[in-house]
């Protein structure tokens, strides 16, 4: 009986966009930045942003090495939301970040953003900084609880909650 | 005078008596003529003060009036305007008199001085063996400036309207002094001034070739603390930085006190650690002067810069600074210097290196890798990841090129270490990174050595830097570098951010310079690499920390670009990395060559062993942390310079001298100079005033650029008593110097006083002395005079003080007068009495006179007739 409540529950849930259910949805995804050098973001994560404030504070971190920053790009936070993935600090040039598509999918209330992930190939010399490479994409908001961020190999590289 | 014996004054008797029975006539019969008496006259006057001039209340001449003046509470008040003359001396120095054995070692002046006005202490003695120093103190005793060199000129120039104690001292030995004030005198020796900019603790000092004969033993010992050439293996003497540890290493016993003191006798305040720092900083350069093993020392002088760049995020760039670049700059800025950057290529549009670049080259022969749709080919753009945006990392040799050569002062962006050099961009890293070919063949070319792009640039680059690395290395690519360092070309790579010791190729190679990486705070950053190959440190940054508060990263800020969106987008950005220091060298680097284009690699390295072009970190000497420390961008281009180069920087900078111009109450006129204190070309408009009608500038030999001499006058007439002061502004093609005048009216001045005045009569072809006058000081400070006994002739007369009591007046530094005028004295007939003989007595201020380093003391004056007062005990 609870189980039967439980799926009842989660299907009429339907979020404004794609299933909370088995089937994979596809949202369109987009980059509204990227860089090399993503400010003070140090650690590899993926983080969903939700809300203007909590945009505000990330893109700051984001650009704070900037001396002419430009202005946040647009969110309209009623229908969407903004997925940040950074790699995380880096000791020499030659790493990246770019998504491989224009979609994501959502399953099980996984959001999945496959990406390539870059890095430097063996036997190059690479440039001396230190970098912390970041994506910053914009989605429709999804049904899902989770973020997974898989790299060109299949290869979960980053999860993450919201 | 020698007693009389019993036959002589018999003899005498008895010719006084013949002579007098001669002139009484009567008596005696005798008819031998007598020879008519020597008739012989009075002559008298007044000998009077100058105006403006004062005396030292205690002088060596014992018949002067004496009043102490050797501590805070008996400070001797003097006018302003004044021309004083006075006598210091250690004991034991200087002539036989009042002070000779207990020393007047100061003397103490109270006076009220304006901003802008000159102090100046003129020395009769040599400035060496007797060397008098000129000191500035407040009411509480606390000295605020001190000129201490061993010239015979001392000066300093009044920063701030107020009530000063002015102290003479006696530092070594005995010496009349004059000491002005209001009066613009230009000071000529060396500067030795507390006020001068020069690191405390260090001196500049070169060694004689040979030990001297006079053992001092200091050649011995500083052969064995490393400072000699032959302790280096070098062939010739050159300046070394002595710090105060080796110095007194240097010493065979410690040296007397040779500064004033930071506090005077009778002052109830305590001496700041800075303070008397600084004075033990001149004291060893004084005393390394003395020695006779030591060639020259000076002060490490820092120099403030001329100009701060105007570049709007230059504050940002803590990483300048931390170099000492900006008193660099005034040396050089490294014109005429190439700087090849193999790097991902630059963005040749950015607007701040704008006139930075010469033609480069791209060497990336993947098509893949170079993302640019070609091989090698004469375009050194950054793609960037135009065809991606994938945010990989882009545009580094943007940021690069910028810290080397930003285009600096032109109110854009950032500024760069050496902006008057020129980039060499040469593309080698793509989207893969550096192929090793590749970057092999780019720095041959840079080189100007054959490789695949068959052609050379038309001028090799001078210094190549290379922010780039792998831990792979090899026999062929050593020997490349070889080569390239052989043609004369100074190799900087960035050491690695490993954080290991694990050698970072071409960084390890031997020949080409490891830069290794420093924060903010001159610490290893976390990520750097180092090891027994890492030469030297530059600053990396940490953009985790804002040590500086200025909110931003402790980063290396330089020009870049972004294209998020497909568009691309000029910024500014702060980075962190062995990428970041090892420009910072490279710029050094190239400031060197512009002062000393013949340097090779080897001297580079030679003066990098040796500490000459860095600030020393770590471990005393080489580490494997810092190498031979942090580049330090000033200390650099003064190595240079010293071997020999020749500055070519042509940057033009209007220089104006003097800096202020005091016509205190008397001077009319007087000579301002204008020249291009740097090179190139300088146009300089004609110079404005604003005193509203007193001042005119005029032209007296400038030719078509406005360069040269202009007179400078003033106009007294019709003025109220007092100070007036106004602005004298010259502009320039460069920059604009004003100069600020003061001017006073003082139609009656206070009597002066002279000192204890001798007159003496003189013979006008021998000027020895024929008679001495009795003198009597009057109420007024003049001295009224009576020569007796004057046979009749012709003479001249003089009057002065002796307040060294040598027994000669008018020495130099004494005062000194002369019938009817001291420079033309006038020879009077006598024949008869004559009184009223009045005349001026003062201070003649004849700088030849104080500017002859002489070695025996001359003397100069006259000398007085009478016999000295024998003292006790003498």
């Amino acid at each position: 009986m609870n189980r039967f409540l439980a799926i009842g529950a989660v299907l009429t849930l339907q979020g404004c966009a794609g299933t909370a259910g088995s089937e994979e949805a596809a949202l369109p995804v987009k980059v509204v930045y990227a860089s090399g050098q993503c400010g003070s973001l140090n650690r590899p994560e993926a983080v969903w942003i939700a809300d203007a404030e909590a945009w505000r504070r990330w893109y700051a971190q984001v650009m704070s090495l900037r001396m002419e920053p430009p202005p946040p790009p647009a969110v309209n936070f009623s229908r969407e939301g903004v997925l940040l993935i950074a790699m995380g600090q880096q000791t020499t040039g030659g790493y990246g970040l770019s998504l491989t598509g224009a979609l994501a999918t959502v399953q099980n209330g996984v959001l999945t953003v496959p990406v390539e992930w870059r890095e430097p190939l063996s036997g190059y010399a690479q440039t001396q900084i230190m970098t912390n490479p970041c994506l910053l994409a914009k989605l429709p908001k999804g049904v899902f609880s989770r973020m997974r961020v898989v790299d060109q190999d299949g290869r979960t590289r980053l999860e993450g909650g919201r | 005078m020698k007693p009389m014996t019993r036959k002589s004054a018999v003899l005498i008797g008895v010719i006084l008596v013949m002579l007098l029975q001669a002139c009484g006539g009567g008596g005696g019969g005798s008819d031998n003529p007598s020879p008519p008496p020597v008739q012989t006259y009075t002559l008298s006057g007044t000998v009077r003060p100058a105006a403006g001039v004062a005396i030292d209340n205690d002088v060596n001449d014992p018949k002067a009036l004496y009043q102490a003046n050797d501590t805070v509470a008996d400070a001797q008040p003097i006018p302003n305007p004044v021309t004083l003359g006075g006598y210091a001396n250690q004991p034991g120095s200087g002539p036989i008199g009042r002070s000779r054995n207990a020393g007047d070692i100061v003397d103490v002046y109270r006076v009220s001085l304006l901003i802008g006005q000159s102090l100046s202490l003129f020395i009769a003695g040599d400035g060496v063996r007797n060397d008098l120093d000129l000191g500035l103190y407040d009411l509480t005793g606390q000295l605020l400036d001190a000129s201490l060199s061993q010239s015979q000129v001392e000066s300093l120039t009044i920063e701030e309207s107020g009530d000063y104690l002015v102290v003479v001292q006696a530092t070594r030995g005995a010496s009349n002094y004059v000491l002005t004030l209001g009066q613009s005198v230009t000071a000529t020796g060396e500067r030795m001034r507390l006020s001068d900019a020069f690191a405390p603790g260090e001196a500049v000092v070169k060694f004689r070739e040979v030990a001297s004969t006079v053992a001092s033993g200091t050649r011995t010992r500083a052969h064995a603390l490393g400072l000699t050439a032959q302790s280096q293996g070098e062939e010739q003497e050159r300046n070394r930085l002595l710090k105060s540890n080796d110095w007194r290493r240097l010493q065979s016993a410690p040296t007397a006190t040779c500064t004033l003191p930071a506090v005077l006798p009778g002052s109830s305040t305590t001496a700041s650690e800075e303070m008397q720092a600084r004075l033990d900083t001149l004291c060893m350069v004084k005393s390394l002067n003395q020695d006779s093993d030591v060639a020259i020392a000076t002060p490490n002088y820092r120099r403030q810069p001329l100009f701060v760049p105007n570049d709007p995020f230059y504050a940002t760039q803590w990483h300048y600074p931390q170099l000492n670049l900006p008193q660099a700059w005034d040396l050089t800025t490294g014109a005429d210097v190439i700087v090849a950057v193999v790097d991902t290529g630059v963005v040749l549009s950015h607007p701040d290196l704008q006139g930075q670049l010469v033609a480069g080259y791209d060497f990336i022969s993947n098509i893949a890798n170079a993302l640019d749709g070609d091989g090698v080919d004469p375009d050194p753009t950054d793609v960037g990841d135009r065809s991606n945006l994938d945010g990989s990392s882009s545009f580094h040799g943007t940021h690069v090129t910028g810290t080397v050569a930003a285009a600096t002062n032109n109110n854009l962006g950032v500024a760069g270490v050496a902006f008057g050099a020129k980039v060499m961009p040469l593309r080698a890293i793509g989207r893969f990174g550096g192929d090793l070919y590749d970057i092999e063949q780019a720095v041959r070319y840079a080189a100007g050595l054959p490789n695949d792009s068959g052609t050379v640039p038309p001028r090799r680059a001078d210094v190549i830097n290379l922010s780039l690395g792998s831990t792979g290395s090899s026999a062929s690519e050593q020997a490349v570098f070889d080569q390239v360092r052989a043609a004369g070309v100074v190799v900087v790579a960035a050491a690695g951010n490993n954080r290991s010791s694990v050698p970072v190729y071409p960084a390890a190679y031997s020949g080409v310079m490891a830069v290794s990486a420093v924060t903010i705070d001159k610490t290893l950053a976390s990520y750097s690499s180092f090891g027994s190959w890492v030469d030297v440190a530059a600053p990396g940054g940490s953009t985790a920390t804002d040590l500086n508060g200025d909110g931003k990263p402790d980063g290396v800020l330089s020009t870049v670009a972004t294209d998020t969106d497909g568009t691309l987008v000029n910024d500014y950005v702060i980075w962190q990395g062995t990428s970041m220091a090892a420009p910072h060298m490279a710029g050094v680097a190239a400031l060197m060559k512009a002062l000393a284009p013949n340097l090779t690699p080897q001297d580079v390295d030679n003066l990098l062993i040796s500490g000459a072009l860095t600030e020393d970190l770590g471990t005393a000497g080489r580490d494997n942390q810092f190498g031979y420390g942090l580049v330090n961008a000033y200390n650099a281009a003064v190595a240079a310079t010293n071997t020999g180069g020749q500055p070519v920087d042509p940057t033009p900078v209007l220089a104006v001298s003097p800096e202020a111009l005091n016509f205190g109450t008397v001077l009319n006129s007087q000579t301002l100079t204008v020249r291009n204190g740097g090179s190139g070309e300088l146009t300089v408009s004609s110079p404005t005033e604003d005193s509203g009608g007193w001042l005119r500038v005029t032209p007296t030999e400038v030719n078509a650029s406005g360069i040269g001499i202009y007179t400078v006058s003033v106009n007294r007439a019709g003025l109220a008593e007092g100070v007036y002061s106004a602005t004298l502004t010259v502009a320039s093609s460069a920059n604009t110097v004003q100069v600020k005048v003061i001017m006073q009216v003082a139609n009656t001045l206070s009597a002066g006083a002279i000192g204890q005045q001798y007159v003496l009569l003189t013979d006008p072809d021998t000027r020895q002395t024929v008679v001495d006058a009795t003198v009597t000081r009057q109420a007024d400070g003049s001295y009224a005079y009576t020569l007796r006994d004057v046979p009749a002739g012709t003479y001249e007369i003089f009057a002065g003080s002796d307040s060294n009591n040598n027994l000669r007046i008018c020495d130099t530094g004494e005062s000194c007068g002369a019938y009817l005028t001291t420079n033309e004295p006038i020879q009077i007939e006598v024949n008869a009495d004559q009184s009223s003989l009045d005349f001026v007595s003062g201070y003649a201020l004849n700088l030849a006179d104080f500017q002859t380093a002489t070695e025996v003391e001359e003397e100069t004056g006259l000398q007085r007739r009478q016999t000295r007062q024998l003292e006790t005990g003498q």
